[in-house]
C-alpha cells in the first residue's frame, strides 16, 4: 500500500478498507467496477464545468439584478457547493464510506487548523465582513494609507485597485481589526476649502463672493446649503473655510474646478491671498531698519556692504 | 421618452424656435431658444450643433437680435447622417430629473385649504432628426434652454440628484410671461392635514407630465395635484392626464418621459431646516 492509502486506512479507522482501497484497483485493473470509475471520471470533467458555468452565470444575474457584490457572494456559494457535491458523489461512486471520512476530516481539520490559523482566520473575517457589509465591490475604500477600488471581496482577502492603478491584496483579518472608510458609501459628500485671506479684507464681502463662485459651480449643490466658516485669526491670513457640497462622482471635479474659480474670482476682485509673512517692528522708540540695496556680485562695486555700516 | 412623431396641427401651433427648420451648408443658422442659442449647420452629410449663452458680454440685446456665427470657442457636437439629411426639429420637452422649487416667498396653507400655483419650468430642446420614411425621429442631442443649478432631494445617506429652480409660484398666469422656451405648470396644492403647510420647498416630479400648447402657441404642463397629510406621511401626487382648463384648445405635444397610469405617494413638501449644510442631521 502507498503512503497515502495508509494514511486513509488509519483515518478511516475500517478494517474492511484495506480490502476496499488495494481492491478496488484491483477490480477496476480486472474490468469490474469500471462503470463506477467512468460515471466518477464523467463527474469530474462534465460536473466541474458546467458548474463553472452556472456560477458565472448566476454571478451575472445577479449581479445585474442586484449588485456586483451579491452577485459574487451567490456564485462563490453555488460553485463551492457544488464542488463539495461533486466531490461527495465521486467518492461515493468509488465505493468509499463517508461516514468515517467526516470522522478523519475533524482529525484532519484539527491538524490543519494549528498549522493554517491565520487562513482561517482570514476566511472567518471575510465571512463577517459579507455580512457586516461595510463596503461592497466597486466602492472606494481607505484602509491605512491606501486608497483605491474594490474589486473584489474574497474568501482570504480583499483586493483593491488604487487610483495610480497598482493592485493591493488585503487580507480580511486585517480589515476586520482596521479601521476602514468607504469613501463612496453616502451619495453626497462635503467638500472643505481652507481659504486664506489678508487681514485688510472684509470678511463679509469675502463671504459673499465665495457664496457667489459656488452657485455659480454646476457642480456644487443648493442644498445642502455651502456656508462659510470663520476659522479663526492665523499667523498671516484670516481663516475661512468654505464647505460645500457635492455628489460622490462630481466630487473631484467640482474640488478642482472650485479651487481655480475662487483664485480668479479673487484676483477679479482684488481679495489678496497672502504667503507667510513676519514684520519686524522694535517700537516707536527706534529709528527705522537701515535698508541698503546691495548690486549683484561682478556688477558695479559701491563699497564693501559689509563694512561699511553708515548705510 | 417616446419619440413619436407630433400630431402636425400640434406642430404648426408651436411658436418661437421650435418646429422643423432647414440647415444651410454655408453658414450656420442661428436659433434664440431663451437664454440659449443655437448655431446648426449641414455640411459634407453631417449635421453640426453648437451651442452658448446668447448674451454676450456687454452687449444690449433685442428680441430677434442672434449672432449668425458662433464665437470661435464653441464646441461643435457632430453627427453623420444616413441619407445626408438637411433638417431637423427642434422639439421642446420637460427636464430631464426631479425639480425642487423654492418660492421666492414662503407662504403657508391653512388645514383644508387649497391653492393653485404656477410655475414657469425652462424647457429642454429636443434636437431630432426626422426619418423620410416616417418612421419615428432619430434624437440628436437634448439641450437646456436654461441651465439650473443641481441640489439634492433627501437626506445625507440617500436620494436623488435634482435642479434647483427659484420661483415666484404666481397665484395667476399673466400671458406675457409665457416665454417660448418655458411652460406654465399649475400645481393645485391641497392640504388635508390638521396642521400648517408651510410651503418653502417642494418637490416637482416633471418626469411625468406631458406637454400641451393652446391655440395661442403657447406651451402648458398638465395639472398636478398634490394632497399633504401630514409632515409623518408623504403626499398623494396625481397628475391630470390633460390639459390645465386655462389651456384654450390645448393639445398634447410631447408625452411624458416617464408615463404612469395613476397617481403615486412620494416626500413632496420639505422644510430647508431639515438639511443644513453642516452635515450634522438627516
Amino acid at each position: 500500500m502507498t503512503a497515502l492509502e495508509l494514511l486513509l486506512v488509519a483515518a478511516l479507522q475500517d478494517p474492511v478498507a484495506p480490502e476496499t482501497v488495494t481492491g478496488f484497483w484491483e477490480r477496476v485493473a480486472g474490468g469490474e467496477d469500471l462503470g463506477a470509475l467512468i460515471r466518477a471520471l464523467l463527474l469530474v470533467f462534465l460536473g466541474i464545468p458546467v458548474l463553472m458555468a452556472a456560477a458565472r452565470w448566476i454571478r451575472r444575474w445577479v449581479g445585474e439584478k442586484y449588485s456586483l457584490q451579491q452577485g459574487m457572494v451567490a456564485g462563490k456559494l453555488l460553485l463551492y457547493s457544488g464542488v463539495i457535491l461533486i466531490f461527495v458523489s465521486v467518492l461515493h461512486q468509488l465505493g468509499f464510506k463517508l461516514t468515517p471520512l467526516l470522522g478523519a476530516a475533524g482529525i484532519v481539520g484539527i491538524a490543519l487548523g494549528f498549522a493554517s490559523q491565520t487562513s482561517v482566520s482570514n476566511v472567518i473575517s471575510g465571512f463577517f465582513l459579507i455580512a457586516e457589509r461595510p463596503f461592497e465591490v466597486d466602492d472606494i475604500v481607505q484602509v491605512g494609507e491606501t486608497i483605491g477600488r474594490v474589486l473584489s471581496i474574497d474568501t482570504l482577502s480583499v483586493k483593491l485597485r488604487t487610483f495610480d492603478n497598482r493592485f493591493v491584496r488585503i487580507p480580511n483579518e486585517t480589515i476586520v481589526k482596521s479601521q476602514v472608510t468607504t469613501v463612496t458609501r453616502f451619495p453626497i459628500r462635503r467638500l472643505d476649502l481652507n481659504v486664506g485671506v489678508a487681514y485688510k479684507e472684509n470678511v463679509e464681502r469675502v463671504r459673499d463672493v465665495l457664496l457667489d463662485v459656488v452657485e455659480k459651480n454646476p457642480r456644487a449643490l443648493m442644498e445642502p446649503q455651502p456656508m462659510v466658516f470663520f476659522d479663526g485669526y492665523g499667523d498671516s491670513a484670516l481663516l475661512l473655510r468654505l464647505a460645500v457640497w457635492a455628489t460622490r462622482e462630481n466630487f473631484i471635479i467640482l474640488k478642482n474646478s472650485l479651487l481655480e474659480e475662487v483664485k480668479a474670482r479673487f484676483d477679479e476682485e482684488g481679495i489678496e491671498i497672502p504667503f507667510p509673512h513676519r514684520t519686524l517692528y522694535t517700537g516707536l522708540a527706534t529709528d527705522p531698519f537701515p535698508v541698503r540695496v546691495v548690486p549683484p556680485t561682478g556688477g558695479t562695486n559701491d563699497g564693501d556692504s559689509r563694512t561699511d555700516r553708515n548705510g | 421618452m417616446s419619440s413619436s412623431p407630433i400630431a402636425s396641427d400640434a406642430l404648426s401651433r408651436l411658436a418661437g424656435p421650435w418646429g422643423r427648420h432647414a440647415l444651410p451648408a454655408d453658414h450656420s443658422l442661428a436659433i434664440r431658444v431663451g437664454p440659449r442659442e443655437l448655431w446648426l449647420r449641414a455640411a459634407e452629410g453631417e449635421i453640426q450643433v453648437a451651442e452658448g449663452d446668447a448674451l454676450a458680454p456687454g452687449t444690449a440685446v433685442r428680441p430677434g437680435d442672434q449672432r449668425p456665427e458662433p464665437p470661435d470657442e464653441v464646441e461643435w457636437s457632430r453627427w453623420a447622417t444616413p441619407q445626408g439629411e438637411t433638417e431637423v426639429d427642434l422639439r421642446p420637452a420637460l427636464p430631464d430629473r426631479t425639480v425642487v422649487l423654492k418660492p421666492e416667498r414662503a407662504f403657508r396653507l391653512l388645514p383644508r385649504a387649497e391653492a393653485r400655483v404656477y410655475v414657469r419650468v425652462p424647457l429642454w430642446v429636443r434636437i431630432e432628426l426626422p426619418q423620410a420614411s416616417g418612421g419615428d425621429p432619430l434624437l440628436l442631442d437634448e439641450i437646456p434652454s436654461l441651465a439650473m443649478s443641481d441640489t439634492w432631494w433627501g437626506d445625507f445617506m440617500e436620494g436623488e440628484l435634482t435642479y434647483w429652480l427659484p420661483t415666484t409660484a404666481r397665484r395667476r398666469m399673466r400671458p406675457e410671461l409665457q416665454l417660448p422656451h418655458l411652460a406654465a405648470c399649475p400645481l393645485q396644492l391641497v392640504n388635508r392635514s390638521s396642521e400648517d403647510l408651510r410651503v418653502e420647498k417642494l418637490s416637482f416630479r416633471v418626469a411625468h407630465l406631458s406637454l400641451f400648447v393652446d391655440d395661442a402657441g403657447r406651451l402648458w404642463g398638465e395639472e398636478t395635484r398634490v394632497t399633504y397629510r401630514g409632515e409623518a406621511e408623504s403626499s398623494q401626487v396625481e397628475m391630470s392626464g390633460s390639459a390645465p382648463a386655462e389651456a384654450d384648445g390645448a393639445i398634447r405635444v410631447v408625452p411624458p418621459r416617464s408615463p404612469i397610469v395613476k397617481g403615486f405617494r412620494a416626500r413632496t413638501f420639505d422644510r430647508l431646516r431639515v438639511l443644513p449644510g453642516m452635515g450634522g442631521q438627516g
